[in-house]
């Protein structure tokens, strides 16, 4: 009985501090990516021939992202029901664009205009005991192409 | 070739509209339907199977047993007898065995195997103070013997278990504790329901050969007070006041006397026993 | 809309890149397809179920890029890769990811 009720506390917290980290979360991306889309990130290998004298440097972001108490079991139900898992759509989302802004923001501060050969990696860490996910991690990496003054 | 600053990308092409409780109901009455579903399908096969394996099949599952409680005192004899007496009663078919062995152990509990061997503890037989609640509480656990209680709760546990541990491979521990949740209710609902179905045939039983059912409340008044507080959804057994409540209806609506002589327990085994 | 591999097409020219464009969906399938699965798994062999549900959500992967790259004006999407990973037992997700660019 006690932790049938601790189950539906849980599953509470977990929604509404899941909502409002999501929403956060979403506005503050939202606004830095405003900011940094001056920063050209695109996954071409060739530098553009523009007459601009570049320099080459590697600059990476990665963020890890848990998936709230709610949205975890909303999963484990949709895996017996099949279909598209929309609570896990938001945590990839977010995680990828996180990335991305660490990346750029990282660029930027080294001066950098540009962003090329970028590449986008995923995995899921800390899987507990029985291989289930609790957390994804992105990492974002690139060559981030910084004009030299001749 | 120009590098242009990307465009707004709108939201919501990588993220899907519905609402997250939306969601959460859909599934939880999905998924919960699907286990209750699944339970039900497996529970009424494996009675349906359970009651067709015939009892010598059952007997030599549990050969062991007679060996082990080979040595029988002056309690058993009695107990015994008793539940001999009320088997021509309970409408046992002919190749049902019952064999009860006494358990000198102060556990207040009385349990019915396979191969109908039944034990009695000593912590509960010292309770019961009559001939008459000796025969309900033999009746009640022959009454499970009758209805291949037994046989059918193996069959069930195994099956059950097998397909949630299956299912819970897939789904995450919350989702897998749920559901194993649900499972465990519904078995204990069809517990409940089996217990009261014993208790219905054992109080028959007991009026046929002692011709009235006085004593035989005694068996739940000595439980009452072993009562655990558990609310009733969450427990094996039957809510006691309701169990009294319902044999008294019983009584009732058949006109079976509920005053009579009851028998004492002979002094011998009065000795061993208290 | 063109999507494509290749960084560059031959006999086309690029005449503006417009960044990233990315698409990304998770999906599994019911619990009857896990158990054949979990069975098949005894005796090797193709997994049906399992081709079927990375191939709808490649798809689907593909399609939410396209939209994006729609969103932004793009006529193509070069230099498209695919990643898979598995975020949750019995669930496939699927990322596809690409540069959005007009063709001329």
């Amino acid at each position: 009985m006690y932790d049938l009720i601790a189950f539906v506390i849980f599953l509470t917290l977990g929604y509404v501090f899941g909502q409002l980290a999501e929403k956060k979360h979403y506005k503050s991306i939202r606004e830095r990516e405003g900011e940094l889309r001056k920063i050209i990130a695109v996954n071409s290998r060739f530098p553009p021939h523009d007459g601009v004298q570049r320099a080459g440097l590697l600059v990476t972001g990665s963020v890890v992202i848990s998936v709230d108490y709610f949205k975890r079991f909303l999963a484990g139900l949709r895996s017996l029901l099949g279909g598209r898992i929309t609570s896990y759509e938001t945590l990839l989302d977010r995680a990828r664009r996180e990335a991305i802004l660490r990346m750029k923001a990282e660029a930027r501060q080294l001066g950098a205009d540009m962003v090329f050969n970028m590449k986008l990696e995923t995995s899921s860490i800390s899987k507990n005991a029985r291989g289930k996910i609790g957390s994804v991690e992105v990492l974002a990496y690139g060559t981030a192409l910084v004009p030299v003054k001749p | 070739m120009k590098y242009r600053q990307q465009p707004d990308i709108p939201e919501g092409i990588n993220t899907s509209h519905t609402h997250p409780l939306k969601e959460f109901a859909f599934l939880l009455t999905m998924g919960l339907g699907l286990v209750l579903a699944l339970s039900l399908l497996i529970v009424f096969s494996i009675d349906w199977l359970a009651e067709r394996v015939p009892y010598s099949l059952e007997q030599s599952m549990v050969s062991t047993l007679d060996q082990k409680f080979s040595e029988r005192n002056a309690v058993d004899d009695y107990l015994q007898s008793i539940a001999d007496k009320l088997k021509p009663a309970m409408g046992l078919p002919d190749e049902a065995q019952i064999r009860v062995h006494y358990v000198d152990d102060e556990t207040v509990n009385a349990m019915t195997t396979l191969g109908g061997h039944i034990f009695v503890y000593r912590g509960l037989l010292k309770k019961l103070q009559s001939e008459n609640a000796i025969a309900m509480l033999l009746a009640h656990e022959m009454a499970h013997v009758k209805f291949r209680h037994p046989i059918k709760g193996l069959g069930k546990g195994v099956v059950l278990s097998a397909v949630f541990s299956l299912i819970m491979g897939q789904a995450s521990d919350v989702s897998a504790q749920v559901i194993s949740r649900t499972g465990s209710l519904t078995l204990l609902k069809f517990s409940r329901d089996q217990e009261q179905a014993s208790d219905e045939l054992a109080l028959k039983a007991v009026q046929q050969i002692y011709h009235h059912v006085n004593g035989a409340e005694d068996l739940f008044k000595n439980l009452q007070d072993k009562g655990n507080g558990r609310a009733e959804f969450l427990s094996s057994h039957p809510d006691t006041l309701k169990r009294i409540a319902y044999l008294q209806q019983l009584a009732k609506q058949q006109g079976w006397p509920v005053e009579g002589d009851r028998i004492r327990v002979p002094e011998n085994i009065r000795r061993l026993v208290f | 809309m063109l999507v494509s591999n290749m960084e560059i097409l031959p006999g086309k020219r690029i005449s503006e890149h417009l960044g990233l464009v990315q698409g990304s969906t998770v999906r599994t399938k019911h619990l009857g397809r896990d158990l054949m699965a979990g069975l098949k798994n005894i005796f090797g062999g193709e997994l049906k179920g399992y081709t079927e549900l990375l191939q709808e959500a490649r798809e689907e992967a593909v399609n939410r890029m396209v939209a994006q790259a729609e969103a932004v004006g793009a006529n193509a999407v070069l230099n498209v890769r695919f990643s898979t990973s598995s975020v949750t037992a019995g669930a496939a997700e699927l990322f596809a990811y690409g540069t959005a660019v007009i063709l001329e």
